[in-house]
């Protein structure tokens, strides 16, 4: 099916790739993986997969307060139960970064209403927060703005170096367990972030020293702005533990913390063995 | 506070200076400094001064002239404004002499002053030393990039206005009072400041400490005040039974005000240009204003197509920011690939000078060589253009056409 409403066609994708998660495990159990039944829903899979990738917009999420380059990246806003928002296994489009990108992070606020998806998403906390470790380096400043997911308010808190910084381990990527970055060869890596760093809510403080920028909800200039008496993200409420989301559910724990995978439906070793039993097959 | 560099100077009065260039057979280019500070001024037909013709020997003040005749990159600085009268100088570099940068000056009682860095970052250094912030903290940045640049017109007057309404306050024996003001007396205000030239304010010291501005770039009209609201320097506040709307200062325009109001005491513009393969280009301009807290640079972006709006880039940077953003601009500058530029005045043959290729960078503590000024004694007068001999009185140049009265 195709819908000339990404929305809708978004809904359709998803849909059909949780049945396809299904029936690939009952197929797994009674046929095993080397089974016709199982090769050819993991060959729809995979293909359903490349569509919802291809259809995830890039957003101008901020803007870098080095250069004034606006700053986009992929990112799923139709909702939590999008791919994008898997948290052991992101699929997202690759996107050019900014020359001054260094680290992509963010937080949110959770409406009532949460998606229902086979795999855990991980939003952040409830409120906006940024990295002492990485703000302690003078040549990094952070922005922070605003963007609906679904019915969800996320806080986006985009890290920039000038000049650019190598040494620094920098943040798992919003959303997922790893972060991506261009070195100096040119090359593109996948690391992983480390989990138990400090988190600083109180955002005065930054936004004094020049070291923390905002962006108005809602202004699509994505115009920085550096006063504190007009900043609307200072008295914001919500946990300040990571939430998690899944099936409709969430709960939150503390960063670093290892959530239990035991009530899940489907693990991220069976959602990847799918995955790679296309690829050989294919 | 002592230099930290040690650099060779010479000083050559002005008058000796074109004979000092025939006498080694050197032309000067389109880029020079010495062709612009030459310009009209009267030349000795021969070398002067009886110590110069012997000091012209030596390796290190051949170069430098070579250098200062025929660069293929120039940095025009103009520093001043605050509470520091304007003065300007000319960087030099001619990438076939190395490194080394020549600093060109119109010095007092008629001399050029010529000083030497063995490298940009040998004039970064210096540069630092003597005039940027020393502050080691960061501070809001209360103009983010990029906004147009009519737009950052307003924002600086925002700043002036909030200093002249703390002199009136205190002139007026207004102790305490949050200072306020009308559009128009923004407006009215801003456009004495312009017409004033007067440096001591920061827009005015913008506007003429910056080489090369293009006028054709600022878009003043009305909507751009917006962004004095939009940046929180200027805020409506709301009086009773007065009809006129009335502004106050808001968090930016108060921080900034008072910042420059008590801190301020030097800017610095600047312009790059680079004789590039494809003509004579200037690639960056710069204006700095360093206060007690930051180091605020204003970096222009030119516009990209004809037609459209120029921007620029501000920051509030440290000491070491500011130091580290200053060789990172020079480098990418003097990385640019360079053509040999035709000079734009024949030599005159004269006597062939010794050529043995130095190096001018001295080492620290090596003395520093000076060049004895002399009197001009010839009322001869020459095209700074094409160097050919002027009739008295002359306005133009018989064989150039250059104006030159």
């Amino acid at each position: 099916m195709t819908s000339n409403d990404p929305a809708v066609s978004r809904k359709y994708v998803l849909d059909r790739i949780f049945q396809l998660f299904q029936r690939a495990e009952v197929a797994e159990t009674e046929a095993g993986l080397d089974s016709e039944a199982y090769r050819a829903l993991s060959q729809e899979t995979a293909s359903l997969v490349d569509q919802y990738i291809a259809t995830t917009p890039i957003v101008p999420l901020s803007r870098c307060p080095f250069t004034g380059d606006v700053f986009s990246h992929s990112l799923d806003t139709g909702g939590l139960d999008g791919l994008w928002w898997n948290s052991d296994s992101p699929q997202r489009p690759v996107e050019d970064l900014l020359p001054t990108f260094y680290a992509f992070s963010g937080a949110m606020k959770l409406a009532p209403a949460l998606e229902v998806a086979p795999f855990i998403a991980e939003p952040g906390p409830g409120r906006p927060f940024v990295s002492p470790r990485l703000l302690s380096y003078q040549q990094i400043k952070a922005v922070l703005s605003t963007v609906q997911i679904g019915l969800h308010t996320g806080y986006v808190v985009a890290y920039f170096a000038d000049p650019m910084l190598f040494t620094e381990p920098r943040l798992s990527d919003w959303g997922s367990n790893w972060y991506r970055y261009t070195d100096e060869t040119g090359l593109s890596w996948i690391n992983e972030g480390p989990s138990d760093d400090l988190r600083s809510f109180d955002l005065a403080p930054w936004i004094r020293s020049g070291q923390l920028l905002w962006i108005k909800p809602g202004d699509a200039s994505l115009t920085l702005r550096s006063d504190l008496e007009t900043c609307p993200y200072l008295d914001l409420d919500g946990p300040l533990d990571n939430q998690f989301v899944h099936n409709g559910q969430v709960w939150t724990q503390q960063a670093g913390e290892q959530a239990s995978e035991s009530d899940y439906p489907f693990t991220l070793e069976d959602i990847n063995q799918l995955l790679a039993a296309d690829k050989q097959g294919g | 506070m002592a230099d930290p560099i040690t650099g060779t100077t010479f000083q050559i009065p002005q008058a000796d200076v074109k004979a000092a260039l025939d006498h080694l057979r050197l032309e000067t280019n389109a880029l020079s400094p010495l062709a612009v500070l030459l310009k009209g001024q009267q030349f000795t037909p021969a070398l002067a001064s009886p110590d110069l013709a012997t000091q012209l020997n030596q390796p290190a003040l051949r170069q430098i002239l070579a250098i200062a005749a025929a660069p293929d990159l120039i940095v025009k600085w103009r520093i001043g404004g605050g509470s520091v009268d304007l003065m300007e100088f000319t960087l030099a570099r001619n990438k076939g002499q190395g490194q080394a940068l020549v600093l060109v000056a119109g010095a007092e009682s008629s001399s050029i002053l010529f000083r030497v860095f063995a490298q940009m970052a040998d004039f970064v250094a210096w540069f630092m030393a003597s005039y940027a912030g020393k502050n080691d903290q960061t501070v809001a940045n209360y103009i983010p990039p990029t906004v147009e640049l009519g737009e950052l017109v307003y924002l600086l007057h925002a700043i002036d206005a909030f200093r002249i309404a703390s002199f009136r306050g205190m002139l007026d024996y207004q102790a305490g009072q949050r200072p306020t003001l009308s559009l128009d007396e923004f407006t009215n205000t801003m456009q004495r400041s312009v017409k004033s030239r007067d440096i001591r304010w920061l827009l005015p010291a913008f506007l003429i400490l910056t080489p090369g501005l293009d006028p054709a770039g600022f878009d003043l009209s009305a909507d751009k005040t917006r962004i004095l609201m939009d940046k929180s320097f200027l805020a409506t506040i709301q009086t009773v039974g007065n009809s006129e709307q009335r502004l106050g200062f808001a968090e930016a325009g108060q921080t900034m005000g008072v910042e420059f109001y008590r801190t301020w005491l030097v800017a610095a513009g600047l312009e790059i240009t680079v004789a590039t393969p494809g003509g004579i280009a200037a690639v960056e301009r710069l204006f700095l204003a360093p206060t007690a807290l930051a180091n605020h640079w204003i970096q222009i972006q030119s516009p990209a197509a004809p037609g459209q709006t120029a921007r620029v880039n501000h920051q509030a940077l440290t000491y070491d920011q500011l130091q580290v953003k200053l060789n990172q601009l020079f480098e990418q500058a003097l990385a640019l690939p360079v053509v040999p530029l035709a000079s734009a005045t024949p030599a005159n043959p004269v006597q062939p000078a010794a050529a043995a290729p130095v190096s001018i960078a001295q080492s620290p503590g090596q003395p520093q060589v000076q060049a004895q000024p002399v009197a001009s004694p010839s009322g001869v007068r020459f095209c700074a253009n094409c160097g050919s001999p002027l009739q008295p009185g002359a306005k133009f140049c018989k064989q150039c056409g250059n104006k030159v009265g």
